[in-house]
Formats: structure tokens, sequence, C-alpha cells
């Protein structure tokens, strides 16, 4: 089982070596949208997250795939190339509709924590969130769900159990998923549109963990 | 103007009840209607009503929904709607106006058909007619126990002696606040007789209003009717002790910290210039102007035409004090303004039929009286607005905080809340048996109402120990989080304002929420 290599209690644990984009906004937002299960908006930082140390951002610079093959802007090579500021630049637009992208980590590894940064220059909330893991890079077996926030089940991938959240331009700490040590090699990022717009937007993907032995 | 004056008072008739009965199930039931649509449940059901001392007003609403619920198509309580009980204060909204036809000997007509008209279109009233409370009867009733103690003070006649006391009777059986109207008519008996005397005028002729066998009979009267409806017609003879115990209760509440204190201008902010969260403005102005031309004339007693000055004074008199008691009483809900709001659309009317007579030439007249009819008319838009209409954001007016008398509504939000929690009945297996719990450190009405179909509700201030139910609404304030429990068996479906910063979160068991989401239609990206 992958959750074997889990961090339990007493191991060697350290704060995960996230280092966080400056936030977007300051002061109260105006307009939140209201149809959603998100938790309000929140300008304090969520407490600190523990991984085993030496754990790094195993997805830094490597190749990423998307369903949508004629992006609006940006390159897919960007949403691994550490660049997380909430720059137009930065941003990586996919069309509408439910899209992913999926990271190829080129090897296995045990991986404890992936961060999602949506486009958070404003308090936005992305729908069908769905983070899954595979060895398959087809995602056909094998595949394992870390996040699904699809409570309606639209993109048929299963009900999703967790909140929506907001991509918090008070805070720029993006979207953090316990990964729980499980062992793969894909990454693929689910969104449908979001409560501004229908498009899928993304600036950074990160995925902290340690070769699997 | 004889001939002008039973089309005029049945057009005025026509658009109060167009303001009235239109559309009433599209606001969702205020807090403090669904407490009392729920309160009527167990007079309709098991014949079962019981006077609570301590809260939730007098016993004549519910008996007088008895007509509403029987003329209703079904007479299954589930099927009743927000129609079926607001129809009843509607019904108590245009009897208001016909009551008028009682003064109209000592009123003039004119003077009845400007302030029939005004009470028609006032927003206030229009408002709170359509609203399941006791305020619209509260009025009603005193203004049949004026009015018809005014006729027989005039006539001697038992008959309207008679009516009074059983009037006086209703207002008791209706709202403890009764006693701020029976106090202001008593001062304004007294100022109107001692202004007569100050003033060098004639004695009026309302003599026999003074007779102690009038005022003995009136009083026996009141006493019977009322105490026959606190003692729920005699099948609850504590209710007669009730009636009067009650006053402990609301007196310590009117001394205690209230959510409802508020600075005295409250009522005249509603009533003058109210301009709220960038809604538009609102001002019942015109009658408030109007009733002051009205007041002035009645002290000066020149210049009345057809009315009575001695009535005119009463009313002068007891709009004075009413406005007056409200105004200083920390304990303010904007509804509780249709009192003296009442007088004033009377000394409104007074006014308004002045200002006509007193123009000289005739062409003078006739600008006079459009323009009173076009601030008329702006009224008449303004309720339409209040009652019927949608802001730029699509929120309706009705139920937002940018109307002056939309106070801590109930939002459209329990509608879309309502949807899902009867979706998931028809997937559940135990249908409307389903176990809902509802948990809320404040008050979590409507919801009973709302959840009525439901024969297993459970209500906490506080999450319980046992284990979660397949539907459970809890106030966001408890940050309950039953979806992030290791278990996972449930899921956050949403989040529902019940009230302007009211949340609620919708939680429903997994395997539930599964098989709902089944019969929802496909998602647009």
């Amino acid at each position: 089982m992958a959750d074997d290599a889990a961090p339990k209690a007493g191991a060697d644990l350290a704060p995960l070596p996230l280092i966080l984009p400056e936030p977007a906004m300051r002061g109260t937002p105006p307009n939140l949208p209201t149809n959603t299960t998100a938790e309000p908006l929140s300008a304090k930082l969520p407490p600190a997250f523990f991984a085993p140390k030496g754990v790094t951002n195993v997805a830094l610079g490597k190749p990423v795939s998307a369903s949508d093959t004629n992006l609006i802007s940006g390159e897919l090579r960007q949403i691994t190339d550490g660049k997380k500021g909430a720059f137009e630049e930065n941003v990586v637009t996919l069309r509408r509709g439910l899209q992913w992208v999926q990271i190829d980590l080129q090897g296995e590894f045990n991986l404890y924590a992936i961060v999602l940064w949506h486009d958070f220059s404003a308090p936005v909330v992305y729908r069908d969130v769905i983070v899954q893991v595979s060895d398959d890079p087809a995602f056909k077996n094998g595949v394992r769900t870390l996040f699904n926030n699809d409570l309606k089940n639209s993109a048929g991938l299963g009900v999703g159990t967790d909140r929506e959240y907001f991509d918090n331009p008070l805070t720029g700490a993006g979207k953090l998923i316990d990964a729980k040590g499980i062992r793969a090699r894909y990454i693929r990022c689910y969104s449908r549109g979001s409560s501004a717009n229908a498009l899928n937007n993304y600036i950074e993907v990160e995925a902290y963990g340690l070769p699997a032995s | 103007m004889k001939r002008w004056f039973v089309p005029g008072f049945l057009a005025v008739l026509a658009l109060a009840a167009a303001l009235r009965l239109t559309q009433l199930q599209l606001r969702p039931l205020h807090n403090d209607e669904a407490v009392n649509a729920i309160k009527f449940r167990a007079l309709w059901t098991e014949n079962n009503y019981k006077y609570d001392p301590n809260e939730f007003h007098g016993p004549t609403l519910p008996y007088f929904t008895l007509p509403a619920a029987w003329l209703n198509p079904s007479h299954n309580f589930n099927d009743f709607s927000e129609a079926t009980f607001r129809r009843v204060t509607a019904g108590f909204g245009l009897a208001l106006i016909v009551l008028l036809l009682l003064l109209t000997p000592d009123f003039g007509r004119v003077e009845t058909l400007w302030a029939s008209l005004f009470a028609a279109l006032s927003p206030a009233m229009v408002y709170y007619s359509r609203d399941y409370i006791h305020e619209t009867l509260l009025v009603f009733f005193t203004a049949l126990a004026a009015m018809a103690w005014w006729r027989h003070g005039k006539s001697g006649r038992f008959g309207w002696c008679a009516l009074a006391g059983a009037g006086l009777g209703l207002m008791w059986a209706t709202k403890e606040t009764f006693v701020f109207a029976v106090l202001s008519m008593a001062l304004a008996a007294a100022c109107t007789a001692g202004w007569t005397r100050l003033r060098g005028e004639p004695c009026s002729d309302w003599s026999a209003c003074w007779s102690f066998k009038s005022m003995a009979a009136a009083l026996v009267i009141a006493a019977t009717v009322a105490l026959l409806f606190f003692s729920s017609f005699l099948t609850n003879p504590t209710g007669v002790a009730d009636a009067f115990k009650t006053y402990g209760p609301w007196l310590h509440r009117a001394q205690g910290v209230s959510p409802h204190v508020h600075p005295w201008n409250f009522y005249f902010e509603r009533l003058l210039f109210y301009r709220a969260n960038g809604g538009p403005v609102w001002s019942e102005g015109l009658i408030v102007v109007l009733a002051t031309v009205g007041f002035g004339v009645a002290l000066a007693g020149g210049g009345l035409g057809p009315v009575n000055v001695a009535l005119a004074r009463l009313i002068a008199f007891y709009t004075a004090w009413l406005t007056l008691i409200y105004t200083l009483l920390p304990y303010k809900t904007p509804w509780c303004m249709l009192g003296f709001l009442h007088g004033m659309i009377l000394l409104a009317g007074v006014g308004a039929a002045g200002l006509v007579r007193w123009c000289q030439p005739p062409w003078l007249k006739a600008v006079m009286a459009v323009a009173l009819a076009a601030g008329a008319g702006n009224l008449s838009c303004q309720a339409a607005r209040q009652n019927f209409a949608v802001d730029k954001g699509g929120v309706p007016y009705c139920d937002s905080a940018k109307n002056p008398y939309a106070y801590s509504q109930t939002t459209p939000d329990i509608f879309r809340l309502m949807r899902t929690v009867d979706g998931l009945a028809q997937v559940a297996p135990a249908g409307y048996g389903t176990v809902i719990e509802v948990m809320a450190p404040d008050s979590y009405w409507p919801l009973p109402w709302y959840l009525r179909r439901f024969q297993h509700t459970g209500y906490w201030d506080k999450i319980p120990a046992q284990p979660p139910a397949p539907i459970m609404i809890v106030s966001s304030a408890l940050q309950a989080g039953f979806d992030q429990r290791p278990e996972k068996t449930h899921l956050m479906a949403g989040y529902f304002e019940l009230r302007p910063g009211v949340f609620f979160e919708l939680y429903v068991s997994v395997d539930l929420w599964a098989k709902y989401i089944k019969t929802l239609p496909p998602e647009k990206d």
C-alpha cells in the first residue's frame, strides 16, 4: 500500500519547504461568489504542513500535457516552471468545459503534498476540481483520487465529498492536498471553469515527494 | 360628489385588492409568520390551541385563519402555502379600508375617498397586509372599536356600543400592545375635551361616549369576547389567567437587551426617507405631510368642511399620542408603526380634502387634486416595487434589505434549500420519513414550516452526540464540519442564507447524495 509511506507520529518530519507567492490582493474583496461550498475567504495563512524531511518539489520543470491542445493563453510548461506570481504572463488558460492538465514526474515518487494555484488574482472558486495520481499515463489503470469536489459528479469520476475552496488572493497559499505518501508517477488535475467564467486557468502545480525506493 | 363616491370607493378597493392579494407566495415566510403558521397547525389538525402567555401574541390570528383554511382547496395542513395564511391578513387589510365607511357620515365623502386611497396604497400598509402577523388585525380591531364607539357616542344606540366592546375585546385578544392604543384613545378623548373647552368652543355631540352605563356594557362585552378567545372558547380555563399573566414576561422583555432596540427616529426614517445598501429612495412623506396639515386643521377647528371637529381632533390626538409612545419605546419593529400610520392616513385624508377645497379658483383646485393624485400614484409605484419587483442584481425587493419594511426577512435561498431537501426525500428510502436534524444556536425559523412534510425532524441548539442523520441543516456558526470527519460519511452540499448574514450548511450522507444527483439534469459547461 502506498499509504505505508505516509508520515506518522514520531517520524522525522519538517514543515513543507513551500515558498508562497506574494498575495494578489489586500483588504476585503468585493462580490464574493455565494453559490459555493467553499469556506469563507480568510486572510489567515493555513497552518504549516509537515512532511518527511528532504521532500522537494518533484514537479518542477517536468513535462506537462493537457486535454486541451489549443490553449487560449500561455504554454503548458509554465505550470511547472516555478513562477507562481499572480501575473497575467504566468497564467495558462485552457478552454471551457471539463479540462485537465497532467504532469509526468518522469519517475515514481512517494508524494506527500500536491499544491495547486489556479489564477488567484481575484477570489475565485474553480469548479469540479479533481486531483488524481496514477502510474498509467492514460489514467485507465491504478487511478487514485486525492481530492474531488465535484459534488454532482459532473465529470463522471465519482461524487466529490471535498469542499470547494477559494483560490485565495489574500494569502496566495494555493490549495494544498495531502497526498499521504502515495506512490505515483503521473498527476492529473481536472477543473470545469470557475465562479468567474467558464475557462480553466493554471498558474502552477507543485508536488512534494521523495523518490520511491 | 355623491354619485362618484361609490364607484370611486370601489375603484380604490380594487386597487387595494390588486396590491394585497396577488403573488402572495413570492416572498418566503418570515420567522414570525412561520411561527404563527405552525401555531395554527395545532388548532387545525388537533383542535388544540392553547394561549401561551410567554410568546406568540394572542389567539385571534389562529382563529381567524380558520376560514382561510376552510376555503383552501386542500384541507391538509401540508398543502397550505404562504398564500393560504397571508390571505387572512390581506383580508383584514382590505376590511380596514371598508371600515372607513363607518366614519363617512361625520368624516365627509371626499375625506373618506382620500383616506381610503392612502390606506390602499401606503407601502407599509400593503407590505404588512401581506405578512401573516398580528399587526394588521390589531389595527383593524382598534379602528373597529374606535369607530363603533364614535357611532355609539353620536347615536346612543346599544348596537354600536356592543360592536365597540367586541372590537376592544378582539384588540386585547390580538396583541399585548393593544394597551398603547387604548391609552392613546383615552388620552385623545381627554385632550379633545380639554382643547375644546380651552378654546371656548361648544361641547360636541358625542356625549353618549361618556356614559358610565355604556362604558360598563362595552367593557363587559370586551372582557367576554377576549376571554372566550383566551380560554380557547372555554376549553382552556387557564387561558383566562394567562391573559393577565402575559404582561409580566412582556414587561420583563421590554426592559431587557434586545436586537430590536432602535433609536427614536427608527419609524420616521422608514416613513420619510429611507435608502439602504445602494437601493432606491423610499418615502411615505406625502402621507406624513398631509397628516400634519390635517392635524393642524383639526386643532384649529376651522376649514374642516364636512368633517366633525371633535372627530378630527380625536383622530389627531390619538395619532399624536400613539406616535409618541412608539417613538419613546426603545423596542421597535417596523410593523409596529401601522397603528399610528393608520391615524396619519385618516388625517392625511382630512389634509388632502382640505387642500383641494381651499384652492381657488377652480383650475387651481384641479391642479392640486392632480398633484395629490400623482403623489398617490407614486405611493402605489413604491408599494408595487416593494412587493413584486427585483433589483438590478435580481434580488426581489420584498426580501431585500433595501426595502424599509423587510426586517430580518428570510431570503429566497430557503426555496433553493427546500428544492434540494425535497429532491433528497424523493430518492431517500424513507421518503418524508427520512430523519432530518437541524442544529442552530439561535433561531432556525422558518425551517419548521418548510420542513413540515418531514415526519422525523429534530432541532438542537448544539451538535448532538448521536450519530449524524442522513440530512442535517446546520448553522455555520457551529462549524460542524461533518464532511471533514475521517469516516467521510457526509458531504457538505452547500451554504444557504436563511436571513441576511445567517448561514446554514446542508450536510447529506454520501449514499443519499449519490442517488439524488442522478435525478439532476446534466450540467452545462
